[in-house]
């Protein structure tokens, strides 16, 4: 599985830590809720780095305590018309102060990842299969935005200093 | 008229490239239909029943002469030569190629004109009253916060994939023209005791196969705090609106399920923690913007118009004309001009692009520049000056835009139903035609008076059936069109989805029924009074006996 | 409904919309896919519709067409006439004038 970060393919090197396999694991795993819920303190004690996935059901608020333990948050997008992992990203942002990687996983789209990133995600994961190589092309086709997000994006006019009695005195009659 | 800058001017152009780029992956293969689909869908591409279908926004329903005569354009270089003004103040072109599309917009953009989030399970384009800001009783001028709405929800990146739709409506006068609880957010102006501005706020209000009536979740919601405000019942939306099955998905469904002040309360929540941030509207932002609103000089006026007061009583037709069509202007002097789309034997919402030219015209000459689309499908001029009128009158007349019926019997909302969608169960055009045939003596029409007949071909109610005084719903029974009659509805201050009144009628036998139904409405009515108030005071009765004969048992 | 029993099957035409200009086609006897439905192939048995199915959705793979299946028809004297209203029109046009312009 390969991974887009600052727009360049790189390999993943987490351990997706396999619920029935009763695995070890490496010392960067990353869990499901319901492995975290359950084994909170043995995954704490035997991880040097830890990573969580929240499912498109799965709201950051149920993990509300512990979210500054991660370094890595995955948000599942199990298909592309599931849009509640861009409000979870932004949550996560700004509700949680997350600072972490916040990872895209699932069907990721390369035509979505321009809103993905605007929310706050910064890594994106790549179907096996997927042909990615052109998809850090998509981040620019837009390159201004009508509205504050969770990018440091050139947003709406914010630098634009016309006064009101310029754009008054632009009507041309 | 807002006053596209650059920065508009950017975005709509990076969007046609990357549309044009998108259509190249499907063509070469790269794309399958079904990872297209949304794409296109995004991009307010259908595929309908005979073609594609594009649908192109008017934010508000405002357009400049330059935008309408550009549509003229489109239509006759890439379409049939005509396009249909729909029910949410946009148009829609039933002929285009998929490989022209891309030039279709790159034309489109060249007056910032666009088919962004006019599709797709977005905020869609945010309507408005068609009279703001010439209307006798606003308050404000309702564009201004629909511009404000419009830049903020355009490519908002966390609210792209809702779970369904979404249709926000504003409303700056105490009358509401914009169906405000028939939105999944309505916004409607008011004044607090202390005299400032700032709105009501509606939601889940909505038409479609369930119809809900908008409830209130705030009272008064200070303009400043407009886009936080709506941030968080998006974002409360997003998270939990039911996305196990599109019938449920609408926010009248959550607001429905968890009930009216749990969901307030949500809202006031998240609200409260974003609010004062990055979103505030300060009021040099307010300004900015309205700043960015052409203003009308208008000519100030002191004595009477006699000119126009000779013509009307000179002219008989074009003294009907100004009863039915022309309404009062807060400028002494002027008048808003209803140019109706609903000719008889034509479609309604339908212009031809030389309709369109000649509109566009009209609005350069006498009008300062500036169109309006009206979600009942005909199109304003919000400032002719009277003693311009005669001439405007007769200027339209001769492009066959003077009907007079404003609001009367043949003034139909009607959807483009199975003559063009692919959801419709039946035919509306067609029914919409005969029932103007019908009611076209424009005796008759004066004598009936206000009446809504609005027509959807399916369940998905586009022709707006649920809130007309009359509304007719086409429904498949064995392959055959049939349709059903609900009446009493209102899409305005007195809000009310209309009650079904028996079995459905053939396509033969609907416009006699519907003259069924006027015919009982004259006989029961007192002196002067409406269809709706006639409605409100006799109730179902009458008109249940008169169509199906003495109520059994 | 049994393969033998061919007394019941309804007689069917497949459709789709060309990818490139939308518009309506059916699929003719030599393979091709035309705006006519006079000269669509009827489809009488399941064997029938099981090979037409592979042909449109090979249309569909090399991006010729888009959503195709099949409608039931009459024979009428021009040819086939679908039974549905909505099929009817679809290969018909609208049962409107254009606009205003026609």
């Amino acid at each position: 599985m390969a991974l887009l970060v600052s727009n360049r393919l790189i390999d993943e090197s987490w351990h997706h830590l396999d619920d029935k396999a009763d695995s070890t694991g490496t010392d960067k795993n990353i869990v499901s809720v319901e492995q975290w819920l359950r084994d909170r303190d043995t995954l704490i004690a035997r991880s040097d780095k830890l990573g969580i996935i929240l499912m498109s059901d799965q709201p950051p608020g149920l993990i509300e305590a512990d979210i500054k333990r991660f370094d890595v948050i995955c948000l599942d997008f199990p298909k592309f018309t599931d849009g509640r992992a861009y409000s979870y990203a932004r949550l996560l942002r700004d509700k949680y102060g997350f600072t972490g990687e916040l990872r895209a996983v699932g069907n990721v789209l390369r035509d979505q990842l321009a809103f993905m990133k605007r929310c706050g995600i910064d890594t994106f994961e790549v179907s096996d299969g997927v042909d990615a190589r052109d998809w850090s092309t998509a981040f620019s086709e837009i390159s201004v935005r009508y509205q504050e997000a969770n990018d440091n994006a050139n947003v709406a006019r914010q630098n634009n200093s016309t006064s009101d009695e310029e754009i008054a005195g632009n009507w041309s009659y | 008229m807002y006053r596209y800058d650059e920065f508009d001017h950017t975005i709509v152009r990076e969007r046609v490239d990357q549309f044009r780029d998108q259509v190249a992956r499907r063509l070469s293969g790269e794309l399958t239909e079904e990872e297209f689909r949304p794409l296109r869908l995004m991009n307010g591409l259908y595929l309908q029943l005979h073609a594609y279908m594009l649908r192109v926004a008017i934010p508000y329903g405002t357009l400049s002469s330059k935008q309408m005569r550009m549509l003229a354009h489109i239509a006759r270089r890439y379409d049939r030569g005509y396009g249909h003004f729909t029910t949410r103040q946009n148009i829609q072109y039933n002929w285009p190629n998929l490989e022209d599309v891309p030039d279709l917009l790159a034309d489109m953009a060249s007056v910032e004109m666009h088919a962004i989030q006019t599709s797709g399970n977005c905020i869609r384009n945010v309507t408005a009253d068609p009279y703001a800001g010439v209307a006798t009783d606003e308050l404000e001028d309702s564009r201004i916060y629909a511009e404000i709405i419009r830049q903020w929800s355009t490519l908002h990146p966390e609210f792209s994939f809702l779970p369904r739709k979404f249709k926000i409506a504003v409303s700056g006068a105490p009358i509401d023209r914009a169906a405000v609880r028939f939105h999944d957010i309505g916004l409607q102006m008011r004044q607090n005791t202390r005299g400032e501005l700032g709105f009501g706020v509606l939601v889940g209000g909505g038409q479609g196969r369930t119809p809900v009536i908008a409830q209130t979740i705030k009272d008064f919601l200070p303009k400043q705090d407009l886009l936080s405000y709506l941030e968080a019942i998006l974002r409360v939306y997003n998270m939990l609106g039911r996305r196990d099955n599109i019938y449920k998905a609408r926010i009248k469904f959550l607001v429905n399920e968890i009930g009216r002040d749990k969901f307030a309360a949500l809202v006031e929540e998240e609200w409260e923690r974003i609010r004062g941030g990055a979103l505030d509207l300060h009021r040099d932002e307010i300004n900015r913007i309205r700043a960015y609103f052409r203003p009308a000089l208008y000519e100030l006026i002191t004595e009477q118009e006699s000119a126009y007061d000779t013509a009307r009583r000179s002219d008989r037709e074009f003294d009907r004309w100004c009863a039915s069509n022309i309404l009062p202007h807060k400028q002494p002097g002027y008048g808003i001009v209803n140019i109706s789309l609903k000719p008889v034997g034509k479609a309604p919402g339908d212009a031809t692009a030389d309709q369109m030219d000649v509109i566009a015209e009209l609005a350069e000459l006498y009008s300062f520049d500036e169109l309006r689309v009206t979600h009942k499908q005909n199109v304003v001029l919000g400032h002719v000056r009277l003693a311009d009128l005669h001439s405007v009158w007769q200027q339209l007349d001769a492009a066959m835009l003077a009907t007079a019926n404003i609001g009367l019997a043949s003034d139909i909302i009607a959807c483009p139903g199975l003559d063009y969608c692919n959801l419709a169960n039946a035919r509306s055009i067609p029914v919409a035609q005969k029932i103007n045939e019908r009611f076209s003596d424009p005796e008759q029409l004066a004598r009936i008076g206000q009446i809504r007949i609005n027509i959807s071909g399916c369940i998905n109610a586009c022709g707006h059936h649920h809130v007309g005084d009359i509304g007719i719903l086409g429904v498949d029974r064995r392959g055959e069109e049939y349709y059903q009659i609900t009446l009493g509805g209102d899409p305005a201050d007195n809000a009310a989805i209309g009650e079904s009144i028996g079995p459905s009628f053939s396509y033969d036998e609907i416009v006699d029924a519907v003259e069924t139904v006027i015919s009982t409405f004259e006989g029961v009515r007192e002196t002067g009074k409406t269809f709706a108030n006639t409605w409100r005071r006799v109730g179902a009765t009458p008109f249940k006996e008169n169509l199906y004969g003495p109520t059994r048992k | 409904m049994s393969k033998k029993n061919k007394q019941k099957f309804e007689t069917r035409v497949m459709t789709a919309n060309m990818l490139v200009g939308g518009n309506v086609v059916y699929l003719v006897a030599s393979g091709n896919w035309d705006e006519d439905i006079a000269g669509a192939r009827l489809i009488e048995n399941d064997d029938e519709l099981r090979r037409l199915n592979n042909v449109a959705q090979e249309a569909l793979v090399k991006g010729i067409i888009v959503g195709p299946y099949t409608i039931p028809i009459a024979i009428g004297s021009p040819g086939p006439n679908p039974l549905s209203k909505r099929e009817q029109i679809r290969a018909n046009g609208p049962t409107v004038p254009a606009g205003f312009s026609k």
